[in-house]
């Protein structure tokens, strides 16, 4: 079941489900694979996304129908296979599950918690059981964008979701890790933002180093927190005061 | 080859190195940017025979002022800013020599707001993910690679090949481009049109639009009357410049080079891509009135700006 859309001169949005989760994300991931293998000489890019991928196209090597046709292939097959399960346990071993497991250090000290106050408030919990529910959570990445390296993690458990701020800030610190609604996510570099600042991550999400660009986390990866001190942030190279 | 320079005195508002855009990063968050009007961008290349990508600088506004170290050509298109050399008026769309020392300025344009020029040979700044172009918002690009716009100061090298003889040349006639106080931008409905219902529908494509003031690389923001009913409750999807997006407020934003790379905005359409640069080049104010285009006649005109452009180094 999908559902192919053009998207301007030089794209084609496929939709390959209707609800985000992980079935969603195992077609998203299983369709990139393949459309990488397959139409590679098309396309100058392809973005996934939570439920679609966007597939951008070189004009002067191939054209919208070219693309339609290649692309109703993949997702016709996909109906057919059996999906990659998306666990990200990492004590599976049966290589049958996408995307890398990463654990994020996490200091989520007053003075790199921006809204803790604000969290804490609107959920009821104090700030550790905010850090306790935070941080046993896995979180999927789904989607990449925003600013380079951003990833749109989910689920943030239900007692932690908060709307978004209502006025953004015009600036928050790279490194800031955020949540709002169900979302969950962190700031790779000082940006504008909306969500609800409760740690900070010392870890190098993106950067470009020689112009190749290095970016951490990918989609159908796997995230979880792991609390540390004011201390072990500073000594992994943590700046809060930037 | 040959090594020339020219330093940058003032920089007005706004200038930007940008070249046709960093393709092929957006899966990770990075986005396309690149000269926000090709048309006018790919002429100023056209003129000196360099490389369809070769960076140029993108004055916005205008108060630009620059001194060559060494004789230099250069060309100019886009917007009229009024361009002296030495004090002495250069023409627009045109092709330059300009001798040791000499001072390039512009003063502010009353049309369009983007102007560009170009150095033969391309202003050499760093590849960063495949392209020069500046991204202030991604912090990429530019002279020194951090999305730094230029600065009094900066200096713009170029190799240029030794005793190339200089003729001058223009854009022809018909190529050249007046910026008005009214466009219309053609659209080919894309992703989410058929949610819209009929009669948001039938309205954005009757109503007359005005570009906002709060309007800049990422997007511009429509001002007028707002569509009444938005498709709610979409799921984050990949967005690209020409993409229309709907917000709850009913006003719409067509995006530009800078925007995002993923969106949660309905989008009733694309712009054709060889139409945003008449929007690129259009003030607050302008009146904007959108109509329904075809699929074919979008990519055809794509390509050819694409293939015409894209020619290799000549003489």
């Amino acid at each position: 079941m999908f559902r192919l859309v053009e998207s301007g001169d030089n794209a084609i949005t496929v939709y390959l489900a209707d609800q985000p989760g992980d079935q969603a994300l195992a077609r998203v991931v299983s369709f990139c694979a393949q459309a990488r293998e397959v139409m590679a000489h098309h396309l100058q890019d392809l973005v996934p996304s939570y439920c679609s991928v966007t597939l951008y196209f070189d004009v002067l090597r191939s054209d919208f129908y070219s693309v339609r046709r290649l692309v109703r292939g993949i997702a016709d097959r996909l109906d057919t296979e059996t999906m990659p399960t998306v666990t990200g346990d990492p004590a599976d071993e049966s290589g049958t599950s996408v995307g890398k497991v990463h654990v994020l250090p996490v200091y989520y000290g007053q003075d790199a918690a921006m809204d803790m106050a604000r969290v804490a408030q609107v959920s009821g919990l104090t700030a550790e059981q905010i850090i306790a529910t935070h941080s046993t959570q896995r979180y999927r990445v789904y989607a990449l964008g925003f600013r380079p390296g951003f990833a749109f993690m989910g689920e943030t458990p239900a007692r932690l979701r908060v709307p978004r701020l209502e006025v953004p800030r015009k600036r928050v610190p790279a490194g800031a890790v955020a949540i709002a609604g169900t979302q969950a996510a962190i700031y790779p570099s000082a940006s504008p933002g909306g969500w609800n600042i409760i740690g900070r991550c010392p870890t190098t999400l993106f950067s470009c180093p020689s112009g190749e660009p290095k970016v951490l986390l990918g989609v159908g990866d796997v995230v979880q927190f792991q609390p540390i001190s004011r201390q072990a942030f500073l000594d992994k190279g943590g700046r809060l005061h930037e | 080859m040959n090594e020339v320079s020219a330093e940058v005195v003032n920089p007005g508002p706004l200038a930007l190195i940008q070249d046709q855009g960093r393709v092929g990063a957006q899966h990770l968050g990075i986005g396309v940017s690149g000269a926000a009007d090709r048309h006018a961008a790919g002429w100023a290349n056209r003129l000196l025979g360099n490389l369809g990508d070769a960076p140029v600088v993108e004055v916005c506004l205008g108060n630009f002022r620059l001194r060559f170290r060494e004789s230099t050509q250069f060309a100019l298109t886009g917007a009229d800013m009024h361009w002296t050399l030495n004090g002495r008026p250069l023409r627009n769309w045109c092709s330059h020599q300009a001798p040791a020392g000499a001072i390039l300025a512009c003063s502010f344009t009353s049309r369009g707001l983007r102007a560009y020029l170009a150095l033969r040979g391309g202003v050499k700044a760093p590849m960063v993910c495949g392209s020069c172009a500046t991204s202030m918002g991604d912090r990429l690009g530019g002279l020194y690679g951090d999305g730094r716009p230029l600065e009094a100061g900066d200096c713009l090298q170029v190799s240029q090949r030794a005793f190339f003889p200089f003729s001058q040349r223009f854009v022809p006639q018909k190529f050249q481009r007046a910026y008005g106080e009214a466009i219309e931008l053609r659209v080919v409905p894309s992703n989410q049109f058929s949610q819209f219902s009929a009669q948001s529908r039938r309205q954005f494509f009757a109503s007359i639009f005005r570009v906002a003031p709060e309007s800049d690389r990422m997007g511009v923001r429509m001002q007028g009357r707002a569509l009444s009913v938005t498709p709610e409750n979409m799921t984050s999807e990949a967005v690209s410049p020409g993409a229309i997006q709907v917000p709850p407020n009913g006003l719409p934003i067509v995006l530009m080079p800078d925007c995002q790379t993923i969106g949660g905005y309905p989008k009733l359409g694309h712009v054709y891509r060889v139409d945003l640069d008449r929007l690129a080049q259009a003030r607050p104010e302008t009146h904007v009135r959108f109509v329904l285009g075809d699929r074919a006649e979008s990519q055809q005109e794509s390509l050819l700006h694409t293939q015409f452009f894209s020619a290799q180094e000549c003489v």
